[in-house]
């Protein structure tokens, strides 16, 4: 029997990466300012350098891999999407290229860089925080916060739930696999492949929740008592007090300057 | 033939579930696979079709190396229902599930029909093809996926744990199934905890424990062989166990050899000195 | 005074064509062991989930006659404490992982959480349960990455640890290897020997022959059949009607048919021994 291990959850547990160990409230805090910047300042070139800075957050972080894949995955298709869409069908003056009938002018393109980096900076912020928060410190905080277990619950499978999907969607492409649909090929065989597995993604889910939702009622999920908890976060240092309130002041400052501007 | 060679398996997380494992599965041949929960039999035979890659080591179905395949054409050979059925259904009738692949595989009306019918009097489900297959109980959703299978029509079928949770009918047919398939020259690799099961209808059985194969024998060796029933924590038959506590000879592990021992050897037995061990 | 009281139930799911329940009457007493067996199929499941309160706090369907725990109707019963009081160990052992949880220590933990247990005791009765099942190689691992019988193992480990008086076990040993099946039985053997009323569905009738102290025979939605486990799985007919009996029985019917000495029918392996020992030495 592991005794340090089933002890250690006497004590806040510590990954020594500041980042990391930081209070969700704090991450969140800071968080939030990354992601009103961009709405504030409306300028493609803040995006992309709030979005290199996330990268870079994610470095220190030790979580730079996974960063990288998720938002690839998601941030980034989403922004290709939106900047052609908007590059495309925006009309305006200047004509830049001529398609058959589209015409691609600088009026397009510029407000499909300035919506698409926007979107993407704002999923980075997202997706950075649920990155870099541990699932478990999350849970904890809104509890403390006076969420009950079943909300919290909810939140952090359907949080997870996306975290997840490439996890749910690898399970059924092996099933996928094993019966002789082809998924290891070129895009288009891997599309195909997806096609068929969107409704139980779907489905998949519903089926599932409401098992789930038997299971943790005989997990006595549904006690109206405060329930406890095996992890707790440390109170919060007095540096990362400091940085939080540096930050806000800034932030502060920042946008009446941009206001006055 | 499917060959195991010298292979080893870790997850994605650095966990070794499989060592140098060696292991050759003939055509038309039934084996069963043992062994304590974890041994890594489930990770054993997903290297079969490819779903786990080797880290090290060589997987060949029918003299072509698994590493020049990718699962889907494999499947072509090995069908493999999983542990977990709910990893694998996804249509909203049983009917559909079972000929979903076919329908995908473009084969005539005729064949689809012909397929479907024999997987479905295979197994047993006849009266459960309009049913969605998430609305029936564990037990049958079981068939379900072994029927989807046994559709596909492979030389090899792989059934993850297929007796858990059976009563007396479903164990006859999946008896009854692996029969008729043997009967086509298919070859059915078995993973099951069900030792009477495997006494009954199996003489071929691999044993695992710790990752490694630890044995690959007729079951009446397997089930006399104590060194292999403690490492792989499973249990002799209990006519086995009796007719070794009666100190009896011949490897018995089946009734009517031990109610035929104690008919013929009743006096024998008795001043063998079993007696004195209780 | 009877502790679980079924009077003339039945009950039919949400679009069902048929009862899954059909007219079942029985009194369940405190403190003992009820093994319950059965072709599939046969309601078994139905009556855990019907005993739970899962049926009709959370299924819908058509319900009629009496439930009654401890004397008070399951629909005057609050869920939440039906969770303190029932504990309920699920036939499928995928679905439940709470899939929320790192490690399997902190899964285990989880019900204790919700009981507001203070987290020292908590970590003690989490190692409790970890050292009973032998988990001790598990607990550092991720849930999601367990093996099947892993699993089972690890959501039996989660219920037990929160110490309910009565225990709805459906299936607990399915995908378990028989030496971990042994111990999970001597387990169940260990929380009657603490008072605990306990209903324990399982095909395998070999361990219910050596550990129930009642045996109900599920088919088709009704108690075919009840009684001591000596009475009930020394009958042939069963066999005949899809329901396994011990392979000692079976050979002591054999034996009689053989016109062997065979005083009673045997259903556990100790008391086969005595029997063909006696039986040897009467032929002296
Ligand atoms: N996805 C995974 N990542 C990491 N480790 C895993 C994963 N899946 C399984 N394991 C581990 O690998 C080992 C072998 O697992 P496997 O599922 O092959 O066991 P098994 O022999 O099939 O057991 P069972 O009889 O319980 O089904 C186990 O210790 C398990 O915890
Ligand atoms: N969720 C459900 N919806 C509709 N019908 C159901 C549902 N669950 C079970 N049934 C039906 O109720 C009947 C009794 O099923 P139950 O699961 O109680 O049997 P069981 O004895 O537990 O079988 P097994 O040994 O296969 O677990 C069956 O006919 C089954 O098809
Ligand atoms: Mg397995
Ligand atoms: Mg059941």
């Amino acid at each position: 029997m592991d005794y340090e291990f089933a002890y250690s959850f006497k004590k806040p547990q510590l990954t020594n990466n500041w980042i990391l160990d930081m209070n969700p409230l704090s991450k969140l805090n800071l968080l939030i300012i990354l992601f009103i910047i961009p709405i504030t300042v409306q300028s493609w070139k803040w995006n992309v350098m709030i979005i290199i800075f996330y990268f870079l957050v994610a470095l220190v972080a030790g979580c730079f891999k996974r960063f990288t894949r998720l938002y690839l995955r998601f941030g980034l298709m989403v922004g290709l999407l939106l900047f052609v869409l908007r590059a495309l069908f925006i009309p305006g003056e200047n004509l830049l290229y001529k398609l058959w009938f589209i015409n691609i002018t600088q009026e397009g393109v510029d407000s499909g860089l300035q919506f698409s980096t926007l979107v993407v900076a704002i999923c980075g912020a997202i997706i950075l925080y649920s990155i870099v928060t541990r699932a478990k410190d999350f849970m904890y905080m809104i509890e403390k916060l006076g969420a009950s277990r079943v909300i919290s619950y909810v939140i952090l499978s359907s949080f997870q739930s996306i975290i997840d999907l490439g996890e749910m969607s690898k399970v059924i492409l092996d099933s996928q696999r094993a019966r002789g649909i082809e998924t290891e090929g070129n895009i288009r065989q891997r599309i195909k492949a997806f096609i068929p597995i969107l409704g139980p993604l779907f489905l998949g889910a519903i089926s599932n929740a409401e098992e789930k939702a038997i299971a943790m009622d005989a997990r006595a999920f549904s006690m109206p008592i405060k329930n406890t908890h095996l992890c707790h976060l440390r109170s919060l240092p007095v540096g990362e007090k400091a940085i939080l309130i540096a930050a806000n002041i800034a932030f502060i400052g920042f946008v009446v300057w941009r206001l006055m501007a | 033939m499917i060959e195991l060679k010298d292979v080893t398996f870790a997850y994605p997380n650095g966990y070794i579930a499989n060592e140098n494992l060696n292991l050759v599965i003939n055509n038309g041949e039934r084996v069963a696979i043992i062994g304590q929960n974890g041994a890594g039999k489930t990770t054993a035979v997903k290297l079969m079709n490819r779903l786990n890659k080797p880290t090290t080591g060589d997987v060949i179905v029918d003299g072509n190396n698994t590493k020049e395949r990718t699962t889907a054409q494999i499947s072509a050979y090995v069908g493999y229902v999983f542990q977990n059925p709910d990893e694998q259904i996804f249509n909203s009738t049983v009917a559909m599930e079972v000929e979903y692949m076919l329908k995908y595989r473009k084969l005539d009306q005729k064949d689809i029909d012909r397929r479907r019918d024999r997987a479905v009097e295979l197994t047993g489900i006849q009266d459960y093809l309009k049913m969605n297959p998430l609305d029936v109980p564990y037990s049958l959703r079981k068939f379900i996926t072994i029927a989807v299978v046994l559709a596909m029509e492979t030389p090899y079928i792989i059934l993850d744990e297929p007796t858990a949770g059976q009563d007396l009918q479903g164990l006859k047919t999946l008896s009854n199934m692996m029969d008729a398939l043997q009967d086509e020259g298919r070859s059915v690799i078995t993973i099951t905890h069900d030792m009477e099961f495997v006494a009954d209808h199996f003489t071929r059985v691999v044993a695992m424990a710790n990752k490694q194969i630890i044995a690959d024998d007729t079951a009446d060796n397997i089930f006399w062989n104590a060194e292999v029933i403690k490492e792989a924590r499973i249990k002799e038959p209990q006519i086995g166990e009796i007719a070794k506590e009666l100190g009896l000879k011949g490897n018995i592990i089946h009734r009517r050899d031990l109610v035929d021992a104690l008919s013929h050897q009743k006096k024998a037995f008795i001043r063998g000195g079993s007696n004195e061990k209780e | 005074m009877s502790y679980i009281e079924l009077k003339q139930v039945s009950y039919q799911y949400p679009l069902a064509s048929e009862w899954a329940l059909n007219d079942v009457t029985y009194s369940f007493e405190k403190g003992k062991l009820y093994g319950i067996i059965g072709a599939n199929r046969g309601g078994k499941t139905t009556l855990c989930n019907l005993v739970r309160g899962f049926i009709p706090h959370f299924y819908q369907g058509e319900l009629m006659g009496q439930v009654l725990i401890e004397g008070k109707d399951i629909r005057e019963w609050e869920n939440h404490q039906l969770s303190t009081e029932i504990g309920y160990i699920f036939q499928n052992p995928f679905s439940q992982i709470s899939g929320v949880k790192e490690t399997v220590f902190e899964e285990i933990a989880l019900g204790l959480e919700n009981l507001g247990v203070d987290k020292d005791e908590m970590i003690e009765r989490t190692i409790q349960v970890v050292k009973w099942l032998k988990l001790e190689d598990l607990i550092k691992k991720n849930p999601n990455n367990l093996s099947g019988g892993q699993r089972q193992r690890v959501a039996f480990a989660s219920i037990i640890v929160m110490n309910h008086d009565i225990l709805v076990i459906d299936e607990p040993t399915s995908q378990l290897d028989p030496s971990s099946t042994a111990e999970v039985f001597e387990i169940i053997h260990m929380l009657k020997e603490q008072k605990k009323t306990i209903l324990l569905v399982e095909h395998k009738v070999e361990l219910i022959a050596e550990y129930a102290d009642e045996v109900l025979v599920f088919e088709k939605g009704q108690i075919a059949s009840y009684g001591s486990p000596a009475d009930i799985l020394s009958r042939k007919d069963l066999m005949e009607r899809g329901i396994s009996i011990p392979s000692v029985a079976l050979l002591g019917h054999e034996m009689r048919e053989k016109n062997m000495a065979m005083d009673s029918i045997p259903i556990t392996k100790s008391q086969a021994l005595e029997q063909i020992l006696k039986g040897g030495k009467n032929d002296d």
